[in-house]
C-alpha cells in the first residue's frame, strides 16, 4: 500500500530536480571520513561516539527545530536520537549511509514524540511569542522578515513535504541521503520536494 | 556564504516560475544557516555524558520484543530457547555475543525449571551493578531494594533523574522508561499503597 502511494507520488512529480542532485553533496564531511567513523563506531570506540556527537549534534538539533519542535523538546529529542543511535549501532552498515542512518533515527524519534503527544500537546511558548531573535540578528531587518516568512511557510507544510524540504535544503543532505533518511524512494523524495517548493513559492508570493 | 545569502534575498526579476523556485531554494538554504537558534554547546557535553561505557552492537532483544507482543512468559522463554539454539550454531559461543547468549540460556533454563524466584536474585544483582555504573558516572540512582515485586509492572526498581521533571525508571517488568515527576510520584504512591495492603 505504501509503495503504491509512493509510486503515485513519484508520478505526480514535475521532475525539475535532475540526477545531478543525487551526487552533489554541499554540506557533510567527505565519504572516506564518514566511512572511517562508521567503522570505528561499529567497533565500539567511545571516542568515535564522541566524534559523532561533535559532528552531528547541531544538525540534529536544527532538524528538530525545523520540523517544528520547540527548543526544550528539540534538545531532548536530539539526546534521544543519539541514545537510539548507540542502541542501534549494529544497523549501521557503512560510512556512505552514516548521515542518512542518523537522520532516519532523528525522523523516527520526532514522529514517535508527536504520536505520543497526539491530542495533548500544549501550545508552546514560542508559538505565542514574537519570532524576534530567532533568526540571525546580523541580517538586515528586511532579510530577517523574509526568513521568518519562509520559516512560517515551511512550518505550515504537510509533515511529509516539510520533512523532505528540511532534509534536503536546510540540512543539505543529498537526494539519496535524504530519501534514505526519510525511508522513501528517491523518486518519491523528488516529488515531495517539487510539491513542497511549489507550495512555498505560492505562499511566499501571495504574502 | 555572504554572497549566497545576499542572492537569496534579491527580488526575482520577472515572474518566471523557475526563477521563483530558485529563489525559494536560496531562501531555504539561508534559512538553514540563519533561520534558527543554534544548539547550546553544553548540549554536546550532556549527550557525551550519556555515552554508554560499553558501546557494543546491540543484539536482538528477544525478551523485550516478546514482552512487547504480550505473549506468556513460558511461551516467550520457549521461543527464546529455540532462537538461541539456532543462533548458537552461528556464534558458537566464541565471542562476547555468544557468551552473553550462553548466559541468557542458562538463566532461562533456571527460570523454566525452578520458577522465577531462582532468577530474582540474579536480576537484582545485575540491576545493582547497573546502579553502580550509573553512580560511577556521577548520577544519583535510587534503588528501591530487593523487596520490589518483580511481577508488578508498575513497581519501580530503580529511578534516576534525567533533567528537570524527567526521570528514567526501571519497572517491575524490567522495562526502562522515561517518565515525568508527576508520574514518578503516582507510581511511588501506588507502591506504598500496595505495600500497606500486604
Amino acid at each position: 500500500m505504501q509503495k503504491d502511494s509512493e509510486l503515485t507520488e513519484q508520478q505526480a512529480g514535475t521532475a525539475h530536480l535532475n540526477e545531478q542532485d543525487a551526487v552533489v553533496s554541499p554540506g557533510p564531511p567527505p565519504a572516506d571520513d564518514s566511512s572511517m567513523l562508521a567503522k570505528r563506531l561499529r567497533h565500539g570506540e567511545p571516542a568515535a561516539a564522541r566524534e559523532l556527537v561533535d559532528r552531528y549534534y547541531e544538525r540534529v538539533y536544527l532538524f528538530m527545530r525545523a520540523v517544528g519542535h520547540d527548543r526544550q523538546i528539540s534538545e531532548d529529542l536530539t539526546q534521544e536520537t543519539f541514545l537510539r543511535a548507540w542502541y542501534h549501532i549494529a544497523q549501521l552498515r557503512d560510512g556512505k549511509a552514516l548521515t542518512g542512518w542518523l537522520f532516519r533515527i532523528a525522523g523516527n524519534v520526532s514522529r514517535l514524540h508527536r504520536r505520543r503527544l497526539k491530542g495533548k500537546e500544549a501550545v508552546s511558548l514560542e508559538s505565542v511569542e514574537p519570532p524576534e531573535g530567532q533568526v540571525d540578528g546580523s541580517l538586515e531587518a528586511g532579510q530577517q522578515e523574509q526568513l521568518i516568512r519562509v520559516r512560517q511557510a515551511v512550518e505550515r507544510l504537510p509533515r511529509k513535504l516539510r520533512e523532505a524540504v528540511v532534509l534536503h535544503y536546510l540540512e543539505q543532505l543529498t537526494i539519496v541521503e535524504a530519501a534514505d533518511a526519510a525511508g522513501i524512494r528517491v523518486g518519491t523524495l523528488k516529488s515531495r520536494l517539487n510539491r513542497g517548493l511549489e507550495a512555498l513559492r505560492k505562499e511566499v508570493a501571495d504574502e | 556564504m555572504k554572497a549566497t545569502v545576499d542572492a537569496a534575498f534579491r527580488e526575482p526579476e520577472g515572474v518566471d516560475q523557475r526563477m521563483g523556485t530558485q529563489r525559494i531554494e536560496d531562501l531555504l538554504e539561508a534559512l538553514g544557516t540563519h533561520g534558527f537558534d543554534r544548539a547550546r554547546p553544553e548540549l554536546a557535553q550532556e549527550i557525551k555524558g550519556r555515552i554508554p561505557h560499553r558501546l557494543i552492537p546491540h543484539r536482538t532483544d528477544l525478551v523485550g520484543m516478546l514482552a512487547e507482543v504480550r505473549i506468556s512468559r513460558f511461551a516467550a522463554a520457549a521461543t527464546i530457547l529455540v532462537a538461541l539454539l539456532v543462533s548458537g550454531s552461528f556464534f558458537g559461543g566464541r565471542d562476547a555475543v555468544g557468551k552473553q547468549m550462553y548466559e541468557d540460556s542458562k538463566l532461562l533454563f533456571q527460570y523454566m525449571l525452578a520458577g522465577e524466584n531462582a532468577c530474582k536474585s540474579r536480576v537484582l544483582n545485575n540491576l545493582m551493578r547497573f546502579r553502580d555504573d550509573m553512580a560511577a558516572q556521577g548520577r544519583e540512582v535510587v534503588f528501591y531494594g530487593d523487596q520490589v515485586d518483580l511481577n508488578n509492572r508498575y513497581s519501580i526498581i530503580l529511578h534516576w533523574k534525567l533533567s528537570d521533571d524527567r526521570y528514567g525508571v526501571v519497572l517491575g517488568d524490567l522495562s526502562a522508561r522515561t517518565i515525568s515527576g508527576d508520574m514518578l510520584i503516582r507510581l511511588q504512591t501506588y507502591m506504598l499503597q500496595e505495600q500497606a495492603k500486604k
